[in-house]
Order: structure tokens, then C-alpha cells, then sequence
């Protein structure tokens, strides 16, 4: 591993032992098994297929803290690296369920952000139609001679090939004439119209824009949307949906229903290459509850997504966290070796050796046998290790006993179910 | 790539010209001078001139196998990855080739889930297309596009409605554009509706509305705000009704379609409603029977029966504008798809008006093998620097022949090369372990 800087590895420690979720700079550095994946989406997808103008959509299947979005954030960084445009959206019942397109589009639109630097993933990251409108302009502006002059914006811009909507077009166009000539209130109108609320209809009539983002043409804005991103420079665009069974998990069966429908024609858009240059990501715990049905979508989505056998395969349609090819205890030993390292790096403190793996052996051991069947192992080992390296550096030269482990883990358990049942309670209605 | 007409020699045999071609040209139909046809191996032949061999982009190859891997055809590619269907083929082409002549029909497709009826309709779809119909496919669902809701449905068969114009794809707007030239007298709906698009401008928001109306979509909101938007049913026009019982409305509305389609010199309309049992799947008789009327309306008008052309009490109309079923002529094929339903009187009820049931049957063991190395070469053109032993490639293909359905066959198959490469990747990259010497 390369040396970290010291507060890059101090937010990482933090950032994981508060929550056991991953932070989103860094996480390279204590990435386990997916080395498989991450090829393949680059060298299949990022760097061939999705420039070709073709489209591709992966289901990620992993437990609660199994890893999922850490593995979204993963190929959200490959994606920046390669000049691809991100998505990253959590879906969620009420904000963004996926029975609602609409929704969704706002979501993903909301959620919009150019290729970031390594360095920019370390501040607050700025995101949505707003940022990236000024970011395009701003691009153009380091790019032409005599930017700021009207007639070369309008030549610019009336060159840009049309997308499936002329309404979109001619609103991202409008944005970025209003921003290049400080029209800050004809500006903010139209990325009020970009993120699907409603505007004048005058503004309307005069910018020939006549569609209104609905469940109707939801599909032909997100397709939209990836035509542009294409037309004004960047390789593509990846979208990611997390906590995509939150998103699904809706109360009437009809709902559910339209929502599978959704999923099965995205699906069926990425494989008949309808949305050029995009890949979906799609994540959720476990395909079994979402695809519970019988029947139509249900059998069309289980023949879509499925896998055909048991072998990993990491060009197949379903990428499953659960089958790294490690074995459990072989990954949390991993794991934990390489968030040591970066604990030493934050703290400028060294372990003892045999302390340390003393306590690693004893937190694996007990994490994997009494929580054998618990679904969030991963994240409890890491809010565990994270306390134990604290109490190792309080305490140099005494290894944590099994007692005190046990204790840890029984605490952070106890800190997880309760986090898990707030944010059901929270979207309960 | 085609071979056909190519001259062989047989060292039993003699010569003969090559027919057709399968297993990645690893077999020919040859016809013999002595009147004898037979498929030979490729090797048992010998050829005068060189053979044709397939060249598929790699683009191409690689947007094909994403499909697969997702479990679906391409639309686009649906003509070349058909097999084994050349039975239910044929019958579509004899009833558009009756429909060119002006008699329309109904056919009925029947097969289980993942038999590749959907599969089949798409492949309907593109030959009707090309060969100069407005064509329309639908996928019914209980909820959404149920035939209990004629609106809806008219609604989503409009929305899908396409021809082809040279090499562009034209929508219902364009038809409705070019059938503004037409003289539509008597026809309740259309005759006013074309007349008033034409003095609309185009861009506007009242033709937008119009349109959008016309379409079968709900103007309401447009309507509350502003009394201009507002389209009433009058006497001059009525209403887009959306009733239960308007069934004889919109088979008039479709009817009067295919008339005029006939009238802009193409060959009629093809409607292709896919899903067809979720007819049954409704839990009240009232929608259940609406339903099947609708069905039923839809075959008699695709028959273009005499008496469906006049309004009678024997037949299911509405109360508040009841029309005909059928506008003068109608010039209709439709094509319904349905898995058969666990109680089989609904389906014995629909086969008995449309007598013209296809069943299809699981892709035989040959066409299951043709569909298979016609796969396996789409991958290596995909994935040039990947090989198969003609070993893996028997292992594989007998693996993939367990499979229930041919989706899934497809999908296997694909998997199957897909962990095939990577394994042969990661020995490739393994760097051979440094031998120790002394």
C-alpha cells in the first residue's frame, strides 16, 4: 500500500468507525476480492462497450453492509476516471420510488455530476443539474477563444446535435445561454424545469419547450439526458441506484408491480442499446423478496436477472458480494490488515504484531460464529475493528481479550439493529 | 454469410449447388444433379471457388451478446436470430400476403411462458414493417393496458403505431398528417379530426393538445386551466369515451385506421397484442366480461364480418355515441399471443372465433443447436482473442440443451462462455512459477 496522508487516513477511520459505512475518497485502499468486477467493468464496459454507443445494466446483490455501496462508489470512481458523468441516487419508498419514473428522473437528475478528480472526492461533493450546467460552460469557456461572445455561445450551442426530446435540448441549451449571459433568473428557471418542476408557460412557449417530465416520457428524458452528455464531451453516463429494494418495497402490489415493470424495461432499453453510452448499476440486499411473484414481469425479470450457474462470473448480468471467491474469514483477516495500516498511518502508531493479530484472530472468530447468520458481518467487524484499534493504541502492549471483544460486538449490534429500525420507522407511512 | 448457389463436387454424389447453410457453415444443403438433397459436412465437399465465410463487426457481435447476457433478443437483430419457427413464419407471411390482397384475419398464438412468443411477435413486427403495414404491438397487463379499458389500450396501440416511409420510421401524428389529404366523408371521428388538424398550427399548444387527445391521453389538465384547451364531445365529435362498454368505439376508431391506411396505398394495419391471458387475470366479472368483449370485437373486426359493420342489439355497444364495429371495410390482421390459462374455457372461447390457433411448441433439438453455434460465433467475433476447444464448445452445448426454455438456453449459453473466457484469461495471465535451479 502507498503511504496515506495522514488526515486522508484519519477521515477514513472516522468516517467507517462512526457509522461502518464507507466513505466515499479511498476506499482503493481497503478494497477486498473485487478486483474481478472492477476489470471487467473497465476493461469490458468503461473502456470499450459503453463507447461504442451500446448500453449495459448489472444487478448488485449483497447483504446489509455487504459491501454494495461501496462497490457503487468503486465504479462511480472508475466511471470519473474514464470521463463517464455519474449518478449515484438512493432510492428510497417515498423520495424516489421506482413505480414512479418521474421521480426517479428528478432523483437522477438531482444526483448529476461531471468526472471529479481524486482530490474533489475529499470535500463536500458538488452534484446535481445546477453544478453541472456551470461546470459545462465552464469547460467550454477554458476551451474556445472568445467564449464570452454571443454569437460564438449560439453558434456553439446550435451546433450541439438535438436529443430524443426537443423540450430537454432546448432547456440544457437555454441554461447555458442564460448562465454565459448572466441571465440569472432566466437560468434558474430552466434547471427548475431540468429538475422536473413546473415553469411558466410562457418561458415554455418561448423556448419551444412543450413536454412536462411525467411517467409518460420519464424514460425518453433519462435517454435524453444520456444523449447530451455524450454530445457536449463525455464518454457516457453510469448510473447507480442504491438501496434499490427500498425503492421497490411499497405497499399495494400494484405499485410493486409497475416498479418491476420499470426495472424490466430499463433492462430491456440497456440490451436493445436504447440508452447509448449508460450503464445502470442496480442494488439490492437479495433478488429473492424483489423478484417473490409469479407470472408475467416476475418471470420475465428472474430469466433476466438470474444467474444460469453457480460460477462466478464476472461478465454475468448479477454481481453477487456475497461470492468473492474469498472465504469469510480469509476476507475480514484482509480487511482488517489493511485498515490497520491505514490506522497507523492516521495515528502515526504502530502496532505490536502479535497484539494485533491476536485481536484480529479473536474479532473474526467471534464475529463469524456468533453472527454467522447476521447479514451486516461486514459492517459490524469494521465498527469493531475500528474500536478495538482504538483501544490497542490506549493500551499499548495489552491485546484485547475475548470477553472484551464480545463486549464490542455485542454493543455495535445492538447500535446497528437500532440504527435499522430508525430509518424503517423514518419511512413508515 | 450466404452461400447459397455455390457449386460442390461429392466424391459420391457428384456436384450439386448449396441450398443453405447451418452450424456456422459447417453443413450444407446441397441439391445434387441426381435430384438428391441432402446436408453433408463441409469437409466431405469439395468446392469450385472459394467460400464465403461470415464477417460480423465486433461491435455488432458485442451489442448482441450484452442482449444475451440480459436475456433478451435485440429488436434490431430479431431476423437474424429466429430458428426453428419456420412453420408459424410461414403463416403469418400467407395472412399478410391475404391482408395485401384486402382480407384481413386473426391468428392465435399459444405457448408457455418463455416458449418465444413475445420473441416471435418482434420478429412479426419487423417483416410487417418492412413490407408496408402500419403495424402496432402491445403488451396487455391487468392493471395498465387492460383490455376491460378500451382507451387504454387504444391509447397504447397508437403510442406504438409505426410504418415505414423509405428509410424512415414514421409515427401515428405522420399518418394522421398524410391522411389529412385524404376524403374522409362519412367517418364520425375522423372526417372532422382531420379537417380541424389541418387549420392548427403546428406547434402550438392547442395542436399539442389536440394531438395528444387524439392519441387517446388525458387532456384534462390543460382543459381545467384554460377553456381554449378544452376538446367536448359533441354532435360533430364525440368524446374519446373511456367506458367499459365503448369496445365498439375504438374497434371503429382502428377500423377506420386500416381503412384509411388501405386508402394511402399501404398494405392495412397488423396489431399484435401480446400477454393476452391477463384477460382472465381480472377478479371481477363485470371487467373480466368487458374484456373478452373487447377481444371479441377486435377478431370480428379483423374478419371485416358483414354484420359487424352495422349497429345491432346482438352486439355489445355504448350508450352515449354506439357505432358500428367497422367503418366500411376493415383491412385488419391480428395477432394475439396467450399462455394457455389453467382453465381452459376462456381459451377454448377465443379459439372459437379465431379457428386459427398456432401452438408453439419448444424450439426442436436441431433448431436449438443452430441457435447455439450461431451464438458461439457471434462471441468469438465479439471476444476475437478468446478460442473453444470443439471439446468445450460439445460440453457446453450439451449443458445448455437441460435447459427448460430457450430463453434461458440463450442466457446459459452465454454465461457459460462468458466464466469459459475469464477462466482462460486468468490461466493466460498466470505468470509460470520461476524454476528453481542450482
Amino acid at each position: 500500500m502507498l503511504p496515506i496522508p495522514k488526515e486522508y487516513a484519519k477521515a477514513i477511520i472516522n468516517k467507517l468507525g462512526s457509522s461502518g459505512t464507507p466513505p466515499e475518497f479511498g476506499l482503493e485502499f481497503f478494497t477486498i476480492g473485487l478486483d474481478k468486477y472492477l476489470k471487467v467493468i473497465e476493461e469490458e464496459y468503461l473502456t470499450s462497450l459503453l463507447k461504442f454507443r451500446l448500453s449495459s445494466f448489472k444487478m448488485v446483490v449483497g447483504n446489509y453492509g455487504g459491501g454494495k455501496t461501496h462497490f457503487l462508489y468503486l465504479v462511480r470512481n472508475l466511471a470519473f476516471k474514464n470521463n463517464y458523468v455519474c449518478s449515484y441516487v438512493a432510492l428510497s419508498p417515498v423520495e424516489c420510488p421506482f413505480d414512479k419514473l418521474e421521480l426517479v428522473y428528478r432523483q437522477v437528475i438531482l444526483n448529476l455530476m461531471p468526472p471529479l478528480k481524486e482530490e474533489d472526492l475529499l470535500k463536500p461533493l458538488p452534484k446535481g443539474i445546477d453544478f453541472f450546467i456551470k461546470s459545462w460552460y465552464y469547460e467550454f469557456k477554458n476551451q474556445t477563444k472568445e467564449a464570452d461572445s454571443p454569437l460564438v455561445v449560439n453558434e456553439y450551442l446550435k451546433n450541439l446535435p438535438a436529443t430524443e426530446s426537443s423540450s430537454f435540448s432546448n432547456a440544457v441549451k437555454a441554461a447555458f445561454q442564460a448562465y454565459a449571459t448572466n441571465d440569472e433568473e432566466g437560468y434558474a428557471t430552466f434547471i427548475q424545469y431540468l429538475k422536473g418542476e413546473e415553469i411558466p408557460r410562457e418561458v415554455k412557449m418561448r423556448f419551444r419547450i412543450s413536454e412536462k417530465v411525467e411517467k409518460t416520457n420519464a424514460f425518453r428524458m433519462i435517454r435524453s439526458l444520456a444523449q447530451w452528455v455524450v454530445a457536449i464531451g463525455y464518454s457516457g453516463l453510469i448510473l447507480l441506484f442504491d438501496e434499490a429494494e427500498r425503492g421497490i418495497s411499497i405497499s399495494s402490489s400494484k405499485d410493486k408491480r409497475r416498479a418491476l415493470d420499470n426495472l424490466r424495461q430499463i433492462i430491456d432499453e440497456c440490451g436493445n442499446a436504447r440508452l447509448p453510452g449508460v450503464m445502470v448499476f442496480y442494488a439490492v440486499p437479495n433478488e429473492e423478496p424483489l423478484l417473490d411473484g409469479t407470472g408475467g414481469v416476475y418471470e420475465a425479470l428472474k430469466q433476466r436477472l438470474r444467474s444460469s450457474f453457480t460460477k462466478t462470473n464476472p461478465s454475468g448480468a448479477r454481481i453477487n458480494l456475497e461470492d468473492l471467491d474469498v472465504p469469510p474469514e480469509v476476507f475480514l483477516e484482509r480487511l482488517g490488515k489493511k485498515l490497520a495500516e491505514i490506522f497507523s498511518y492516521a495515528y502515526s502508531f504502530s502496532f505490536s504484531p502479535a497484539d494485533l493479530e491476536k485481536t484480529l484472530n479473536l474479532l473474526i472468530k467471534n464475529c463469524l460464529s456468533s453472527y454467522l447468520f447476521d447479514v451486516s458481518y461486514r459492517r459490524l467487524f469494521i465498527l469493531a475493528l475500528i474500536e478495538a484499534f482504538y483501544r490497542l493504541k490506549e493500551n499499548p502492549g495489552k491485546p484485547l481479550s475475548e470477553k472484551e471483544i464480545k463486549e464490542i460486538l455485542h454493543l455495535h449490534q445492538k447500535e446497528l439493529a437500532e440504527k435499522e429500525k430508525e430509518e424503517v420507522e423514518k419511512e413508515e407511512f | 454469410m450466404d452461400n447459397r448457389g455455390s457449386t460442390c463436387s461429392h466424391p459420391v454424389f457428384g456436384e450439386g449447388e448449396v441450398l443453405a447453410e447451418r452450424f456456422r457453415g459447417q453443413e450444407f444443403l446441397v441439391k445434387f444433379r441426381t435430384g438428391l438433397k441432402l446436408w453433408i459436412r463441409k469437409e466431405r465437399l469439395f468446392f469450385f471457388g472459394p467460400l464465403r465465410e461470415e464477417k460480423i463487426d465486433q461491435i455488432s457481435a458485442r451489442r448482441m451478446t450484452e442482449a444475451f447476457r440480459l436475456g433478451i433478443v435485440p429488436r434490431r437483430d430479431i431476423e437474424d436470430f429466429t430458428f426453428g419457427r419456420e412453420e408459424e413464419i410461414s403463416q403469418f407471411k400467407k395472412a399478410i400476403e391475404k391482408l395485401k390482397k384486402g382480407t384481413g384475419d386473426c391468428l392465435l398464438i399459444e405457448g408457455e411462458y418463455g416458449s418465444g412468443k413475445t420473441h416471435l411477435l418482434e420478429y412479426f413486427y419487423h417483416i410487417a414493417l418492412k413490407d408496408g403495414f402500419l403495424v402496432s404491438r402491445v403488451e396487455l397487463d391487468p392493471r395498465e393496458v387492460s383490455l376491460a379499458r378500451p382507451k387504454k389500450v387504444y391509447r397504447e396501440i397508437i403510442h406504438n403505431l409505426r410504418f415505414l416511409e423509405g428509410e424512415r420510421e414514421g409515427g401515428f401524428r405522420d399518418f394522421l398528417r398524410r391522411a389529412s389529404g385524404l376524403d374522409i366523408k362519412d367517418h364520425i371521428y375522423f372526417t372532422p379530426l382531420l379537417s380541424s388538424l389541418k387549420k392548427l398550427e403546428e406547434d402550438g399548444l392547442k395542436a399539442e393538445v389536440w394531438w395528444q387527445w387524439v392519441e387517446g391521453e388525458s387532456t384534462k389538465e390543460y382543459a381545467i386551466e384554460n377553456k381554449f384547451y378544452r376538446i367536448k364531445g359533441s354532435y360533430k365529435i364525440p368524446a374519446l369515451y373511456d367506458f367499459s362498454t365503448a369496445v365498439d368505439f375504438y374497434c371503429y376508431l382502428l377500423s377506420g385506421i386500416s381503412y384509411m391506411a388501405r386508402e394511402l396505398k399501404f398494405s392495412g394495419l397488423v396489431l399484435l397484442l401480446d400477454e393476452a391471458e391477463t384477460v382472465a387475470h381480472l377478479w371481477d366479472t363485470h371487467s373480466f366480461l368487458a374484456g373478452l368483449s373487447f377481444l371479441e370485437g377486435l377478431i370480428h373486426t379483423s374478419l371485416n364480418l358483414p354484420e359487424w359493420k352495422k349497429i345491432t342489439p346482438n352486439h355489445l355497444h355504448n350508450g352515449m355515441r354506439p357505432t358500428p364495429y367497422i367503418y366500411k371495410n376493415s383491412y385488419l390482421l391480428l395477432t394475439i399471443a396467450m399462455t394457455p390459462l389453467p382453465d381452459g374455457s376462456i381459451s377454448n372461447r377465443i379459439r372459437q372465433i379465431i379457428k386459427k390457433s398456432i401452438p408453439l411448441s419448444p424450439l426442436s433439438e436441431r433448431a436449438c443447436q443452430e441457435c447455439f453455434y450461431h451464438l458461439v460465433n457471434l462471441y468469438l467475433a465479439a471476444y476475437p482473442e478468446f478460442t473453444l476447444s470443439p471439446l468445450k464448445e460439445r460440453e457446453i452445448l450439451f449443458s445448455a440443451l437441460q435447459r427448460k426454455n430457450l430463453r434461458d438456453f440463450i442466457k446459459f449459453t452465454v454465461d457459460y462462455l462468458d466464466v469459459e473466457r475469464h477462466a482462460v484469461t486468468c490461466r493466460r495471465n498466470l505468470k509460470p512459477r520461476p524454476s528453481l535451479s542450482l
